[in-house]
């Protein structure tokens, strides 16, 4: 009995079929017959990640040791070895998680990974330690309650974003939940987003001035917006934001429409893809996201562009099957709405309350955060946490972008008991969205590009923050603090007060481990505005440049002025003068503590960084193409194994489909999926030029594909089905033979 | 059946999740387990009742684990053994794990660890082989009786519980006795 077995008829015919090819492509990869970036490609947009040293190599503070896993060299990717451990990414569109998910998530973290589920800064649910072979049986688990992996990491559109208080916030303009979704929905695995050189990302917020979804960092964001119609009715739609994005080079998104009617989100969301894939950078991996395309064109000429491919790219109109779900979606309580009233308060409750829950704009309801340190969470907590999220919110749980949870649509009476449970599983820390609430993303712990310890620093700055959290300042409880192990920003320390981000610096002969200082960042205003480098200082010494700047701030600052104006009306060169006396690093033999990272004993090094896979790998249309055709031949000979005659024969059929339309869309991309279609295409353009022939069979494996297309016996015996199979085999050969003579014959050109 | 899981139970008080980092840290470059590939450590001691500190290896997870705030070493097998049948692997599995308990026992950076010899938790970490249900307690229990009483070198008692079918398939072994660790080990050769 496998996973496969237990689930048969539980996932969606298309979740499960993705799931097939991608358990084929593994055996495939194992026999050597896929390129390590192909495969690599490939299962980043399965979510399937790199991890700190999977290229087999850990420096364990004397020395660098040789990892030998035992499958060595096998890879799984360029410098991933298959035996190393990696992350599995699962996209959860918005936040949007019901008790079941939350269960079969808690059980995959247990069986899978090391029993701690991780909340990341995109709403999505992170689980590390994973082996790629036991990728496909935790897909189907995930399919199998509606979670898919595909597009969670890779050069694709990752996570939909969006404002967990969406559809419960007392400012936002409309609930942009179901559009979210419908986007989310609608881009997954869609044509037009296969060809990107980078990744992708799409955020929805509600309103203009919250922090909401921090639609200014993001690729494509839209604002809830309405506006009265010609008809004189209301009618909703989004300003829309492109091109802006973090990293080492952050840009603010800039506003392409102040109001897109909402049936125009999702075509235009696609016209924007199609203008990213053919005018994205492929091979810089440093200039590839968006917001290099709307720096380089500018926002007039990029939204002229956008605006003459939306006009015309060919109909999809499968766009409308997502968008006609919107009015229909509803969230609604799970129990009546009862106020507070008279219940006795438990020890701490007040604090709590005073940060961890929100008064929705229904009376009566409250959404309650629930505070998971660095974004952890362990299995245990989970599947409890599904039992109160029943209990007392129905079916309403969200992640959030600073790594926690709120629950829904709690009654007011309720909030009380909701604080109890919560205390006995450990998850009623006070302190959401506050000082102590500190973001981080995985830094070195388990990332490769980490350069410190994101993580260290943070739950030592957790710890010492909430030490004193009674007695802080009411000015700097509200600040954000956020932690990110390198200049890519996954921590957000761009859209901090109060930002770090790894780096390091060489003294007294030795590496020492460092943060760069960032302040001033807008959390508020969708991320409205980025915060200022001032210097970088040993990491060790963070915890006191945040007590020293936050002194300052409450000493210093004008009557109600926000750190922000705070910031800036000291100026950058004040500022740095402020933290000056902590870059110094004291010798080693004096301080040997300064030349080791949080939480971490070894000797600092740099020379565990691998190579990245955010910028996943530049794999051609044609290389996917083909690598799904071998993969439907590789079924078809499973499925004559299993003598399933009339199944192989079809599946070899649709990989010799695959593989022409891989080849006609060399020369015509947008080339529709009917079968007749590509048939006739393939014939026109590469069998009757002789691209798709062969010096000693002429056009004989050509004729595979047409004979079965235009004749297929349907007797589907073992010998039918067998020919189909090896013909197949060949008509893939050839096609990449053709496509080797096609690119010979454009470099001539 | 290869996903096993033992928890040995430290006596109280038992040291700081922090006291284990460089202990950890120190197998990793000196190789000290024995058919285990160790390279890294996930230090979770900010989530409440936790894995706590884990040294991560390719065959196993090995986690001073929190759970129920009961501390202990909670060995969690994750690569096939060599052999097959349940009564094998729960005799490899709990040599392997006596042997991580010995190890940090004997480590002078833990003066005060010691580990309570006369209760175990077996788990199995496999929902597929091994769902929480009586049916599987049926079925499973008389090959971990014969291995417990083998290993505590006299009749054991086992405990189940089915409250959560969700939860892992545990059982919970008993001893009227304390052996050492080294006689555990010596009894499950």
């Amino acid at each position: 009995m496998t996973w496969k077995d237990k689930l048969e008829g539980q996932i969606a015919p298309q979740l499960a079929a993705e799931i097939d090819a991608f358990d084929a492509q593994i055996a495939l990869k194992k026999q050597g017959k896929i390129e390590d970036k192909v495969f690599a490609e490939t299962r980043l947009r399965r979510g399937a990640y790199g991890q700190r040293y999977d290229n087999g190599r850990r420096h364990d503070g004397i020395t660098t040791q040789d990892l030998n896993f035992p499958n060595n060299p096998l890879a799984k990717g360029p410098e991933t070895l298959w035996d190393a451990p990696g992350m599995e990414r699962i996209k959860i569109p918005f936040g949007g998680l019901n008790p079941r998910q939350m269960e079969v998530l808690a059980d995959l973290a247990e069986e899978y990974s090391d029993a701690i589920l991780h909340i990341t800064t995109r709403q999505d649910i992170q689980l590390h330690y994973i082996h790629i072979e036991d990728t496909p049986s935790l897909f189907r688990r995930l399919a199998a309650v509606g979670i898919t992996t595909r597009e969670a990491c890779g050069n694709s559109v990752r996570n939909v974003t969006a404002c967990p208080l969406a559809g419960v916030c007392h400012t936002e303009t409309f609930d942009v939940t179901p559009y979210a979704k419908a986007c989310a929905y609608y881009l997954l695995g869609h044509p037009d987003t296969q060809d990107f050189g980078r990744k992708f990302k799409i955020a929805f917020s509600g309103c203009e001035h919250e922090a909401c979804a921090l639609v200014s960092i993001h690729d494509l964001g839209g604002i809830a917006k309405t506006r009265v119609g010609p008809d004189g009715k209301t009618q909703r739609g989004f300003a829309l934001y492109v091109g802006g994005g973090l990293g080492a080079v952050p840009h603010q998104a800039k506003l392409y429409e102040e109001f897109i009617p909402e049936e125009e989100l999702l075509p235009l969301a696609r016209a924007i893809g199609r203008v990213f894939a053919r005018l994205g950078e492929k091979k810089n991996r440093n200039k590839a996201r968006l917001k290099f395309v709307v720096h380089k064109l500018g926002i007039d000429a990029f939204r002229t562009i956008v605006q003459e491919e939306r006009r015309t790219m060919p109909e999809d109109p499968s766009w409308r099957k997502f968008f006609a779900e919107i009015p229909g979606y509803e969230e609604s309580p799970t129990f009546a709405a009862v106020q507070l009233n008279g219940v006795r308060k438990p020890e701490g409750f007040d604090e709590w309350n005073a940060s961890n829950v929100y008064a929705q704009r229904q009376p009566g309801y409250a959404t309650v955060t629930v505070t998971c340190p660095l974004g952890d969470l362990t299995s245990e907590q989970t599947r409890k946490l599904a039992d109160l999220t029943r209990k007392y919110a129905g079916d309403h749980a969200r992640l959030t972008v600073e790594q926690n949870i709120v629950l829904r649509w709690v009654p007011h009476s309720k909030v009380v008991d909701l604080y109890s449970d919560l205390k006995t599983l450990g998850l009623a820390t006070p302190g959401a969205g506050t000082i102590v609430d500190v973001t981080a993303c995985p830094g070195t712990d388990t990332c490769k590009l980490g350069i410190s310890s994101s993580r260290g620093l943070a739950g030592e700055l957790r710890e010492q923050l909430s030490a004193k959290s009674m007695n802080l300042d009411a000015a700097i409880k509200g600040l954000r603090i956020k932690v990110s192990g390198c200049f890519n920003s996954c921590g957000q320390h761009h859209v901090a007060d109060l930002g770090f981000y790894g780096n390091s610096r060489n003294i007294n002969g030795y590496t020492v481990p460092h943060f760069q200082v960032m302040i001033g960042g807008k959390w508020l205003q969708n991320g409205g505005t980025y915060a200022l480098a001032i210097g970088s200082i040993p990491s060790k010494n963070i915890p006191k440049v945040v007590d020293r700047l936050t002194d300052h701030y409450i000493k210093d600052r004008q009557e109600s002025e926000t750190f922000q104006t705070f910031c800036t009306r000291l100026g950058k060169k004040a500022l740095k003068g402020m933290i000056e006396d902590f870059v110094h690093v004291p010798p080693h033999a004096e301080a040997p503590d300064y030349y080791t990272d949080w939480g971490n004993p070894r000797a600092y090094t740099i020379g565990d960084m691998g190579v990245g896979e955010c910028a996943g790998e530049i794999v051609s249309l044609a290389q996917f193409g083909f690598t799904q055709a071998e993969t439907e031949a590789f079924e078809a000979s499973l499925l004559l194994d299993d003598n399933n005659y009339e199944k192989a024969d079809k599946t070899a059929y649709q990989a010799m489909l695959t593989a022409a339309k891989t080849l006609v869309q060399l020369q015509w991309l947008d080339v529709p999926a009917d079968r007749d279609t590509i048939v006739k295409e393939f014939n026109t353009r590469f069998v009757e030029t002789k691209i798709f022939w062969d010096k000693y069979h002429a056009g004989q494996f050509a004729n595979y594909l047409l004979q079965r297309h235009e004749s297929p016996d349907t007797r589907y015996t073992l010998d039918t089905a067998h020919k189909t199979v090896e013909e197949a085999n060949l008509f893939i050969d050839a096609a990449h033979k053709a496509h080797a003579k096609f690119q010979e014959t454009q470099k001539i050109i | 059946m290869h996903k096993l899981a033992i928890k040995l139970f430290f006596t109280e008080p038992s040291p700081h999740l922090d006291d284990f980092v460089p202990v950890f840290h120190t197998w990793i470059q000196t190789h000290a387990l024995p058919n285990h590939l160790l390279f890294d450590v996930a230090d979770y001691k900010h989530v409440p009742t936790g894995p706590g500190m884990i040294l991560i290896t390719h065959q196993a997870n090995i986690a001073i684990d929190q759970a129920n705030h009961r501390p202990g070493l909670l060995y969690t097998r994750k690569s096939p053994l060599a052999t097959t049948s349940l009564a094998d692997n729960l005799r490899e599995v709990l040599s392997y794990t006596l042997q991580a308990a010995a190890l940090l026992e004997s480590t002078s950076a833990l003066p005060n660890l010691k580990f309570k010899t006369d209760e175990l938790l077996i788990q199995i970490n496999d929902r597929l082989e091994a769902p929480n249900t009586p049916e599987t307690s049926s079925k499973l229990s008389p090959t971990i009786q014969q291995v417990a009483n083998t290993l505590f070198g006299h009749p054991v008692t086992l405990e189940h519980s089915h409250d959560d079918s969700r939860s892992l398939f545990e059982v919970r072994i008993k001893s009227s006795q304390s052996p050492t660790l080294a006689q555990l080990s010596q009894n499950i050769k």
